[in-house]
């Protein structure tokens, strides 16, 4: 704890005097507000808003890529010691493909892999 | 205490988790294949795989032997299973009053039930569970299906603004939780909520973790300074996903509240200080919640309010259970977690058939209500007595033992007189609907349309609320006799 002490002292100071210049140029300062001073800096360019990002398909893909990724995650593991669990080791691991099987067949009908 | 360790006992002890669970999978199969003029028929599904589970719970708790799954996970005693039923009929409820709504509302989709279903489930697990990390998916899970649940107006200008302000703080706080977890596992070396009796708390890392732990349970249940979503999300979420936020998760909360905060609390070197601060809360948010209940136009604000002053009752007389853990006490609250839940329950019922599209919930559309809908003017004077606590209804039961619980406890005289007077006071809050709905209405109000669910809802709620008020010995002393030690 006594090592630490000098360390406390010079992060108090640093803290300190930063919050002191923050509050000095806040209440100090001069203030001229305009329109362009208000709106968010862009390079020099006028800030306009954005008429689409991804196309939506792309982070769905990216969804279900996670989904059956994580899915591979659990059956090696579960691969490497088959034989210890045994039959409920097996049954355990059809309901949880079961799941997932249910999942697949959700998204399917909801026209996930229909990219038109 | 009995632990079951064969396949065959566990997969019986744990239907009433897996019957919602695989319903729920069930309903989204369904719904994929089902006509868009049916779906209401999925609402009846998920209300009979609820009656199902409720009576498989129900079935556990008069076999009157407390029993332990899965090596300690799941606890399933008198004091779990009993507001565990009372969750699942907070779910028959939401769920029996929804399809009147989601017709009306034409919002078609059949995941609203699987969500429902799934929430209830992560209700059922937070409640029975006797594991930190279990009780952290448990509320993960039903705060999932909340979050999509409170914004399912589709095209309400209120959407974005609910599901925002119910999902950041909720977000933050489940993450405070997880750090409180954390915490505490440094110090017990374990997570099992017997451990947190006998660990050695630190001097510096145990009141953080205690505290860390309250935020996320008071966020949940709206105590100040945690209150400010409550008008928003109750007047912008459609009126019966209010209703489970405002019985299901809070009866959960003050359950989880109820068994781990004793053995939390005992750690302290001056446990008084904290539960006084825990009773001032209470007192606090039982004071503001009437105050600003006092004033709110819209009928939904008001309930809203009007939650935080049970919420506060009940944090009250948690606290004053922690001062000396006496059963009639743990009794009363139980039984006012029941009647809290049937007059809360009913009142939003009433709401979820008089809104449409945002509209029709202001106070002064209730005008003229006892012209165009008698029925429903009739059980809404009814509950709203029962909210005042008059007789001869189970609020006055309730808040009778609760009054006199915290009381015989000892804890600050000054508290529940103060409680009392706001009590009277808030009386003016639930009789300003009624003022309201006797004035001539200014426009033309056509009846609005009730399906055999909403009629079904409502009288099972006002026998109830009039039979506890009459007879309440029998509830009384079955919740005393399966809670007891």
């Amino acid at each position: 704890m006594e090592q630490l002490i000098p360390f406390l002292i010079t992060f108090g100071a640093a803290l300190f005097l930063g919050l002191v210049l923050l509050m000095a140029s806040t209440f100090l300062g001069p203030k001229y507000p305009n329109k362009s001073k208000a709106q968010p800096f862009e390079s020099g360019w006028i800030d306009r808003p954005k008429i689409s990002g991804h196309y939506v398909a792309f982070y769905l893909i990216g969804v279900l890529f996670l989904t059956f990724d994580l899915e591979l995650v659990l059956l090696y593991p579960w691969v490497t010691i088959f034989k210890t669990l045994g039959l409920s080791g097996l049954i355990t691991i059809f309901i949880f493909l079961g799941i997932l099987g249910i999942g697949l067949v959700y998204i399917w009908k909801k026209g996930v892999f229909q990219w038109n | 205490m009995t632990y079951i360790t064969t396949t065959q006992d566990t997969l019986f002890y744990t239907l009433p988790f897996l019957i919602p669970v695989v319903g729920g999978i069930l309903i989204l199969m369904l719904d994929l294949f089902a006509q868009s003029d049916r779906k209401h028929y999925l609402g009846y599904l998920a209300t009979i795989i609820q009656v199902i589970a409720l009576t498989t719970l129900l079935y556990t708790l008069f076999q009157g032997e407390d029993l332990t799954l899965f090596d300690g996970l799941i606890e399933l005693t008198g004091t779990t299973l009993i507001p565990a039923a009372m969750v699942l009929l907070s779910g028959i409820f939401t769920t029996l009053t929804s399809i009147n709504y989601l017709e009306r509302h034409k919002i078609h989709i059949g995941e609203f039930y699987t969500l429902l279903l799934i929430s209830i489930t992560g209700l059922l697990l937070a409640i029975t569970a006797a594991h930190l990390f279990l009780l952290f998916i448990a509320f993960e899970i039903f705060s999932f299906g909340c979050y999509i649940l409170v914004g399912f107006l589709r095209g309400s200008p209120l959407r974005a603004e609910v599901v925002v302000k119910y999902f950041l703080p909720g977000a933050l706080f489940s993450l405070f939780f997880l750090f409180s977890i954390a915490l505490i596992y440094g110090q017990s070396g374990s997570l099992y909520f017997a451990s947190v009796t006998t660990m050695t708390p630190h001097r510096l890392l145990f009141p953080i973790s205690f505290i860390l732990f309250l935020f996320p349970m008071l966020f949940k249940i709206a105590i100040i300074p945690l209150h400010q979503w409550v008008p928003d999300i109750y007047q912008g979420a459609p009126a019966n996903v209010v209703m489970l936020i405002s019985t299901g998760i809070k009866i959960a909360i003050f359950t989880v509240l109820l068994r781990l905060l004793p053995p939390m609390i005992e750690h302290f070197k001056n446990p008084r200080f904290w539960i006084d601060i825990l009773l001032i809360l209470g007192l606090i948010t039982m004071i503001l919640g009437t105050l600003l209940a006092l004033v709110q136009q819209n009928l939904k604000r008001l309930m809203g309010y009007s939650t935080m002053i049970h919420s506060g009752l009940i944090i009250m007389g948690i606290s004053a259970y922690l001062v000396s853990p006496d059963q009639a006490l743990k009794t009363a609250l139980f039984t006012y977690f029941f009647i809290y839940l049937l007059m809360n329950s009913g009142i939003f019922a009433i709401i979820s058939i008089l809104e449409h599209n945002h509209q029709g919930t202001d106070l002064k559309d209730l005008a003229g209500l006892h012209q165009f809908s008698p029925f429903l003017y009739g059980i809404f004077i009814l509950l709203l007595v029962a909210m005042v606590g008059l007789p001869p209804t189970g609020g006055f039961i309730a808040k009778l033992f609760l009054f006199k619980g915290i009381y015989l406890t000892g804890i600050s005289s000054i508290g529940v007189m103060t409680a009392i007077g706001l009590t009277i006071i808030s009386s003016i809050i639930y009789l300003r609907p009624i003022l309201h709905m006797h004035q001539q209405p200014t426009e033309e109000t056509t009846a609005p349309k009730l399906l055999g669910g909403d009629y079904l809802v409502l009288t099972v709620i006002s026998v109830g609320i009039i039979l506890t008020g009459i007879i309440p010995g029998p509830l009384l002393s079955l919740i005393n006799h399966f809670t007891g030690q």
